[in-house]
């Protein structure tokens, strides 16, 4: 009777293990497509629009003019800048402030152009899931959201790493 | 003195039959000329002419003041208060309205209207043609290679929770851009 208890207590351990380790992997940045050599790198930014003062935050010197033309915000803060590294069709993650994440996944490239699949959630919330062509060099925009005292804006741009 | 039967002669009688004709003045010349003969020679039936004469006066002094305390301008208004109200429906209004109208006025407003219909189905076309669509609800709102091949991004599809997507590419600064809220950001390029 006792090896019975031991054997239903072990079913149930490996089980739970296995269920803790699928609900890992769903947002791990290491899946198995990730293990591929990398070929594209997804770069993130968070920036804050506001009206809170007058300021542009100098690491966004590159796109500050082009925020001023094209939102109606007076400040301008970078809260987190990162890049990854994945394959075609892997996870590139990242965690924003305020509970957000980006999930983006790189495709394919064709004409030019990268083809993704970019999600921005809030908690359960999608606020965004599009799937778009992003020609090289090009910067693609998400903003909107609530943030502070402002409206958060996503730079999110992609390059392609293996040079054809 | 003259007594009862001899005021109840045949000519006492005609008379007296003629009298509301001839307090109404619809008698002709042969009969009043009668009536005022008879009248004459006759002290009951002198005396019955009298008080209708007297009534006559006194009923047409009456109505003549009570005529005159009227005010004819307000007279239609002071009956329509009293009529129950009837409230017309609206295209019995317009209908009426058309109908008293002269034929240019009519001209007028059909050219007006002809153009107000004409504004109304540009402003449809031009906003469902727009790129920068304002949803009204969470829904999917883009699908397919809409856009042209050199802009920054062929935006093939947005799914958002959000009731307003703007979507612009700025093609200057080779960007493209989201724009999820409640209301469209004021100002800019927007």
């Amino acid at each position: 009777m006792k090896a019975f208890w031991i054997l239903i207590g072990g079913v149930l351990a490996v089980g739970t293990a296995q269920r803790c380790v699928a609900q890992a992997g769903a947002r791990s940045p290491v899946d198995p497509v990730r293990q591929l050599a990398p070929a594209v790198e997804v770069r993130v930014g968070c920036v804050v629009g506001s009206n809170s003062g007058q300021y542009m935050d100098p690491q966004l010197q590159l796109i500050g003019h082009q925020l001023r033309s094209l939102f109606p915000y007076r400040s301008y803060r970078l809260l987190k800048e990162e890049s990854q590294q994945v394959p075609w069709g892997g996870r590139a993650g990242f965690d924003l402030p305020g509970g957000r994440y980006v999930l983006v996944i790189p495709r394919g490239f064709r004409e030019g152009r990268i083809a993704m699949k970019v999600m921005v959630i809030e908690g359960a919330r999608p606020i965004v899931d599009t799937s778009l062509a992003l020609r090289r060099d090009a910067r693609l925009l998400v903003g909107g959201p609530r943030q502070a005292n402002g409206v958060l804006i996503l730079t999110i741009g992609a390059e392609k790493l293996d040079q054809e | 003195m003259t007594d009862s039967r001899e005021h109840n002669t045949q000519g006492c009688r005609e008379v007296r039959d003629l009298l509301a004709l001839f307090f109404d003045g619809e008698l002709g010349a042969d009969d009043v000329r009668r009536v005022s003969v008879h009248g004459a020679a006759c002290p009951q039936c002198q005396e019955e002419i009298g008080v209708l004469d007297r009534l006559h006066v006194l009923v047409k002094a009456t109505v003549e003041e009570k005529a005159d305390a009227v005010d004819p301008a307000k007279l239609w208004q002071r009956i329509e208060a009293r009529l129950p109200a009837t409230e017309a429906r609206w295209w019995e209004r317009v209908k009426s309205w058309w109908e008293a109208s002269e034929p240019a006025g009519r001209l007028v407003w059909s050219a007006a209207a002809a153009v107000a219909v004409a504004v109304l189905a540009l402003s449809l076309y031009l906003r469902s043609a727009d790129v920068r669509s304002v949803p009204q609800a969470p829904t999917q709102i883009a699908h397919g290679r809409s856009n042209a091949l050199d802009v920054p991004a062929e935006i093939q599809q947005i799914e958002t929770d959000f009731p307003v997507v703007t979507v612009m590419n700025d093609e200057a600064h080779d960007t493209a851009v989201i724009w999820v809220s409640d209301e469209a950001p004021a100002g800019g390029q927007w």
